[in-house]
């Protein structure tokens, strides 16, 4: 099993102020840089950095290819994903996505990891993109984007979202044929689209170890069974995603950590919005400890202490406004990640930087997880690596994950 | 997790197992036709499980929420569900999504 950080770049705007301050967007920006530095330093695998726009103090991250030429220049081992880039091509021209990609993979070494995904209705909609097209949009300019980076020239398109005469996109990508290929993936359908094209599931959907295990089961059997790439290469692979904060006791990682992990999933599901007015930070901190576990399940219609929601995206929202399964003390994390393993999550994504957690608690935490965490589950990759091969037996297709 | 061999009803099955026939072929289409046609008639069965569509901002209720690809339900009293395609071609990604709902509905409920 691999371990990485997964970036929103959150933004609480300041509780005593209805805006931000000039240096606030620069210092979480700052922050993540140097967190990114350190787990690069620690051993962590992977940075993953998502694209979104327009949603305030959850995500400032809309130019995460930005973000990721600068890691690249403070890095040396650390792989830097896309998690993800918007393929519609109103967002992102597949020219342009090609483009970026392979010169990220050229100035990082060869470290990018490519995911892509559709993006939310906030966001296609204010793209003026019909959401009702976004995936089909999604495959097209996908599958177009990863045959410019390979094709010399490229032989061009006449689809129906993408038209592009022969050209040829350089440069290229230094990995070959492309850099791994992933999308995002919360709900189950799209983890077996991601099956059936050969590409990594990025699963952001807060699943137990028991979810995990029945998903990567069916996960793997269509790699096997019914895989058509939709690259040159395949990169099968499934991650996990939860909130990180490692400290010496339970009590300190629940108090350095729960607040921001319930942050997260407060803003995660904020669907009606006055832009540039809301004051989320504001509306989360007047909420009661109970209030803040179960605002969640109440605004999706259920109630906290009786059962989780089955719909699954509010599931999702549930269990990102809990405590989660990293935050703890390293036993307790150990625990944790050892159900993970036995489900044969290739990745752990961790969300250190979420709401208002402070820079100075998160930094003394990935050392920790790394040094008491990490290193029996490094230890124990080649079991995984091993498994990974026996489950790709027969498979025809060239395969080029980095797991 | 749920597959195509888990669903009883014969014509149900039939519907799903034309849908993957059709992805798996290439025709992206047809597969979600095939898939819509199955879903259209679970709904006649079991009016109740699947919800066509979430307000924003509403509650989310237990259950399946129709995929919102490009093709709506229409129902009224007295009148079967009917599918009205916003599109000529849809792509693979949607067929599989709408084959994988389909399948999952139908196991879901019990048929």
């Amino acid at each position: 099993m691999k371990f990485g950080l997964f970036y929103e770049l959150q933004c609480p705007k300041p509780l005593d102020a209805d805006q931000w301050g000039p240096e606030d967007e620069h210092k979480v920006f700052m922050e993540a840089l140097e967190q990114i530095e350190f787990a690069d330093k620690l051993g962590f695998d992977y940075v993953f950095e998502v694209e979104h726009d327009f949603l305030e103090e959850y995500a400032h991250s809309s130019a995460p290819e930005v973000v990721l030429a600068a890691a690249s220049q403070r890095t040396k081992n650390i792989r830097l994903g896309h998690g993800i880039i918007h393929a519609p091509p109103s967002f992102n021209h597949p020219i342009r996505v090609a483009e970026r990609i392979s010169t990220l993979d050229i100035v990082s070494g060869g470290r990018v990891e490519f995911g892509t995904g559709e993006g939310g209705e906030i966001e296609n909609t204010g793209y003026g993109i019909d959401v009702t097209q976004k995936k089909a949009m999604w495959e097209e300019a996908t599958r177009e984007a990863v045959k410019m980076m390979v094709q010399t020239p490229y032989e061009g398109y006449d689809g129906q979202y993408v038209k592009v005469p022969v050209r040829n996109i350089v440069p290229k990508p230094l990995q070959k044929p492309h850099p791994p290929l992933w999308t995002a993936a919360s709900r189950r359908e799209t983890i077996f689209v991601a099956a059936r094209m050969g590409i990594g599931a990025l699963g952001f959907g807060f699943e137990t170890p028991e979810e995990a295990a029945e998903r990567i089961d069916r996960y793997w059997e269509l790699v096997r069974e019914e895989c058509s790439p939709l690259g040159y290469a395949i990169n099968p692979a499934v991650t996990a995603l939860g909130s990180l904060m490692c400290c010496p006791t339970n009590e300190e990682a629940v108090a350095k950590g729960l607040r921001g992990a319930q942050m997260f999933g407060f803003l995660l599901g904020r669907g009606q919005r006055n832009y540039g007015h809301d004051h989320f930070h504001r509306q989360f901190d007047s909420l009661t400890e109970d209030g803040r576990q179960q605002v969640y399940a109440q605004r999706q219609g259920f109630n906290v202490v009786d059962e989780e929601p089955e719909d699954e995206s509010a599931r999702a929202l549930y269990r990102a406004s809990r405590r989660g399964g990293f935050i703890g003390n390293p036993e307790f994390i150990r625990n944790t990640i050892r159900q993970y393993e036995a489900a044969h999550i290739d990745l752990i994504l961790f969300i250190a930087q979420s709401g208002d957690r402070k820079h100075e608690d998160i930094m003394p935490s990935l050392e920790l997880f790394a040094k008491e965490v990490m290193p029996e589950f490094q230890d124990r990759h080649k079991h995984h690596q091993k498994w990974r091969d026996q489950q790709l037996e027969g498979v025809p297709f060239e395969v080029n994950s980095s797991i | 997790m749920a597959k195509v061999d888990d669903i009883r009803d014969d014509n149900l099955r039939g519907l799903v197992a034309e849908a993957r026939a059709a992805y798996r072929e290439g025709d992206a289409t047809t597969s979600v036709h095939k898939s819509v046609e199955a879903l259209l008639l679970l709904m006649q069965k079991q009016p109740d499980l699947i919800q066509l569509e979430r307000a924003p901002g509403a509650p989310a209720r237990k259950g399946y929420v129709w995929p919102a690809l490009g093709v709506k339900v229409e129902t009224g009293e007295n009148q079967l569900p009917r599918a009205v395609y916003a599109r000529d071609q849809f792509s693979t990604a949607e067929a599989i999504t709408f084959y994988e709902f389909a399948v999952d509905s139908a196991v879901a409920a019990e048929l």
